[in-house]
């Protein structure tokens, strides 16, 4: 396998409370340590997009902050293209490409261009290739047409091609994309993560990005770092982590909501089902037992049931499931 | 030899970073140009306001009332170069973190050190242009002798 790109090795960062002195400058909330990452340790390799996960507060935000400078590690390291990101920040910078989640973060008085060039110059691109570069970009995220509209008349969508346009401007090695598609419509997000598979691709890309839409996360299946609380509970391909996390599943289709309900309260007389969940006329049972069990248990009540089958579980289950076993051995 | 060519790129750099920030913020002013009228007529407000006092005064037989509106002039104009140095790098802070566009500029491979510089490259020279505006207008509209200094009084 190639080098990796991106390798973060036993990163921490506690938040400490300010001084007193710091205190007169700056308002804080934190008045005790907050452990936002603890001994995270990841690689990623070139063409490679992982995704980020977790909850709020997870510690997905500071990871992204250390890897672009904006923060210092307590304890460990993290190096982009063999270069510390904390010692080498500015070297680093030049490597990575950033797209925060929020579209305010462009100026938006003014059009794609200028928004472009802007950010162009400050990225030390030359002057005679600036121009030339810009279009590219715009025909790369499909923005070319609307050139020279300005910010505040572009879609939501739009304006999420425009901040990857900015990321990709000065042909980074690294992409990192925070909640690319939080302000944009289901049918957007999809081209939206299409366009980012793309353009990895096709420039070997080691992209790391972290969103809350987890149909996003299937539909890159590639590889996924789960945290919760600061600490890495998950680190692997999404096919894996499936695999590892998800019990047998079956599904048991009621004729109606009121029959579901039924058939769940038997089901719960059962030994060896682990969770009962009723989802309108669906009943899904997580259970190592056999089907045929289940079927017999459920013999007297045939005229109620339209079908049984297994079926393959949701992400959301298994996160929930990996993220509940994980606070509760912490 | 190594540290004048690193002088020179810096220096460069620092160039083009506030460049970067002119243009921006020249295309911001020129695509509002009511904003940028209102913004000269404000700076004269003050400039006809003691230029009325002066005359009234001047009317009233005190033989002092334009040399004291000179005076006036200068302290505005100073006040104004002032206030613009003082505030100009403190609003457009403010400004960069209420939208929300600070995190994204301290991302940009820019030395840090040359944001404030660049940040103020705009606004320093509306400030100077604005001050010459101001003693050029307040030169044109008061009249051309002014009375001669008052003798001193002796204290003997």
């Amino acid at each position: 396998m190639s080098e990796p790109i991106v390798a973060i090795e036993h990163l921490g960062k506690v938040y400490e409370p300010f001084s007193r002195g710091m205190r007169l400058l700056l308002r804080t909330s934190v008045k005790e340590p907050v452990v936002a990452l603890d001994d995270v340790s990841l690689e990623v390799h070139p063409g490679q997009i992982m995704a980020v996960l977790g909850p709020n507060g997870a510690g997905k935000s500071t990871l992204f902050r250390v890897l672009t400078g904006l923060t210092t590690p307590t304890t460990g390291r993290a190096t982009i293209m063999g270069l510390d990101a904390t010692r080498d920040s500015a070297k680093v910078r030049r490597l990575i490409g950033f797209m925060p989640a929020e579209n305010r973060t462009l100026l938006l008085r003014h059009s794609c261009r200028e928004n472009l060039a802007f950010h162009g110059r400050l990225q030390g691109i030359p002057e005679a290739q600036l121009h030339d570069r810009i279009d590219e970009t715009l025909e790369t995220v499909g923005l070319y047409e609307a050139r020279d509209r300005i910010g505040f008349a572009l879609s939501s969508g739009m304006l999420a091609r425009l901040m990857l346009a900015r990321a990709i401007l000065h042909e980074p090695t690294v992409l990192i994309l925070d909640e690319p598609t939080s302000a944009v419509d289901p049918l957007g997000a999809f081209e939206l993560i299409s366009m980012i598979q793309r353009i990895a691709t096709e420039r070997n890309l080691a992209v790391l990005i972290s969103s809350h839409r987890l149909d996003e996360v299937e539909m890159l299946n590639d590889h996924v770092v789960l945290l919760n609380r600061g600490r890495v509970v998950y680190s692997g391909h999404l096919s894996s982590m499936t695999a590892q996390a998800r019990r047998p599943r079956i599904e048991i289709v009621a004729e109606n909501e009121s029959a579901a309900e039924k058939l769940s309260s038997t089901l719960s007389t059962i030994d060896g089902i682990d969770s009962l969940q009723v989802e309108g006329s669906s009943v899904f049972v997580a259970t190592d037992l056999p089907i045929d069990g289940i079927v017999q248990t459920l013999n007297g009540y045939g005229d109620l049931i339209v079908s049984i089958g297994r079926t393959a579980p949701r992400l959301r289950d298994v996160l929930g499931e990996m993220l509940g076993s994980n606070s509760e051995a912490s | 030899m190594a540290i004048a060519q690193r002088s020179f790129t810096g220096i460069r750099r620092m160039a083009q970073v506030a460049g970067a920030f002119f243009r921006i913020d020249w295309i911001d002013l020129t695509n509002y140009p009511l904003a940028l009228a209102m913004r000269f007529l404000n700076a004269f407000v003050p400039i006809v306001t003691y230029l009325f006092v002066a005359q009234l005064v001047d009317g009233g037989g005190a033989d002092v009332a334009f040399d004291y509106y000179t005076f006036v002039v200068i302290g505005i104009v100073a006040m104004g170069a002032l206030a613009a140095s003082l505030n100009s790098f403190g609003n457009a802070m403010l400004r960069l973190v209420e939208q929300g566009q600070l995190e994204m500029f301290l991302v940009e491979p820019v030395p840090w050190r040359s944001l404030p510089f660049a940040m103020m490259t705009m606004p320093g020279l509306m400030a100077v242009v604005l001050a010459v505006a101001t003693l050029v207008a307040s030169s044109l509209s008061a009249p051309a002798t002014t009375s001669p200094p008052s003798p001193r009084r002796s204290s003997s």
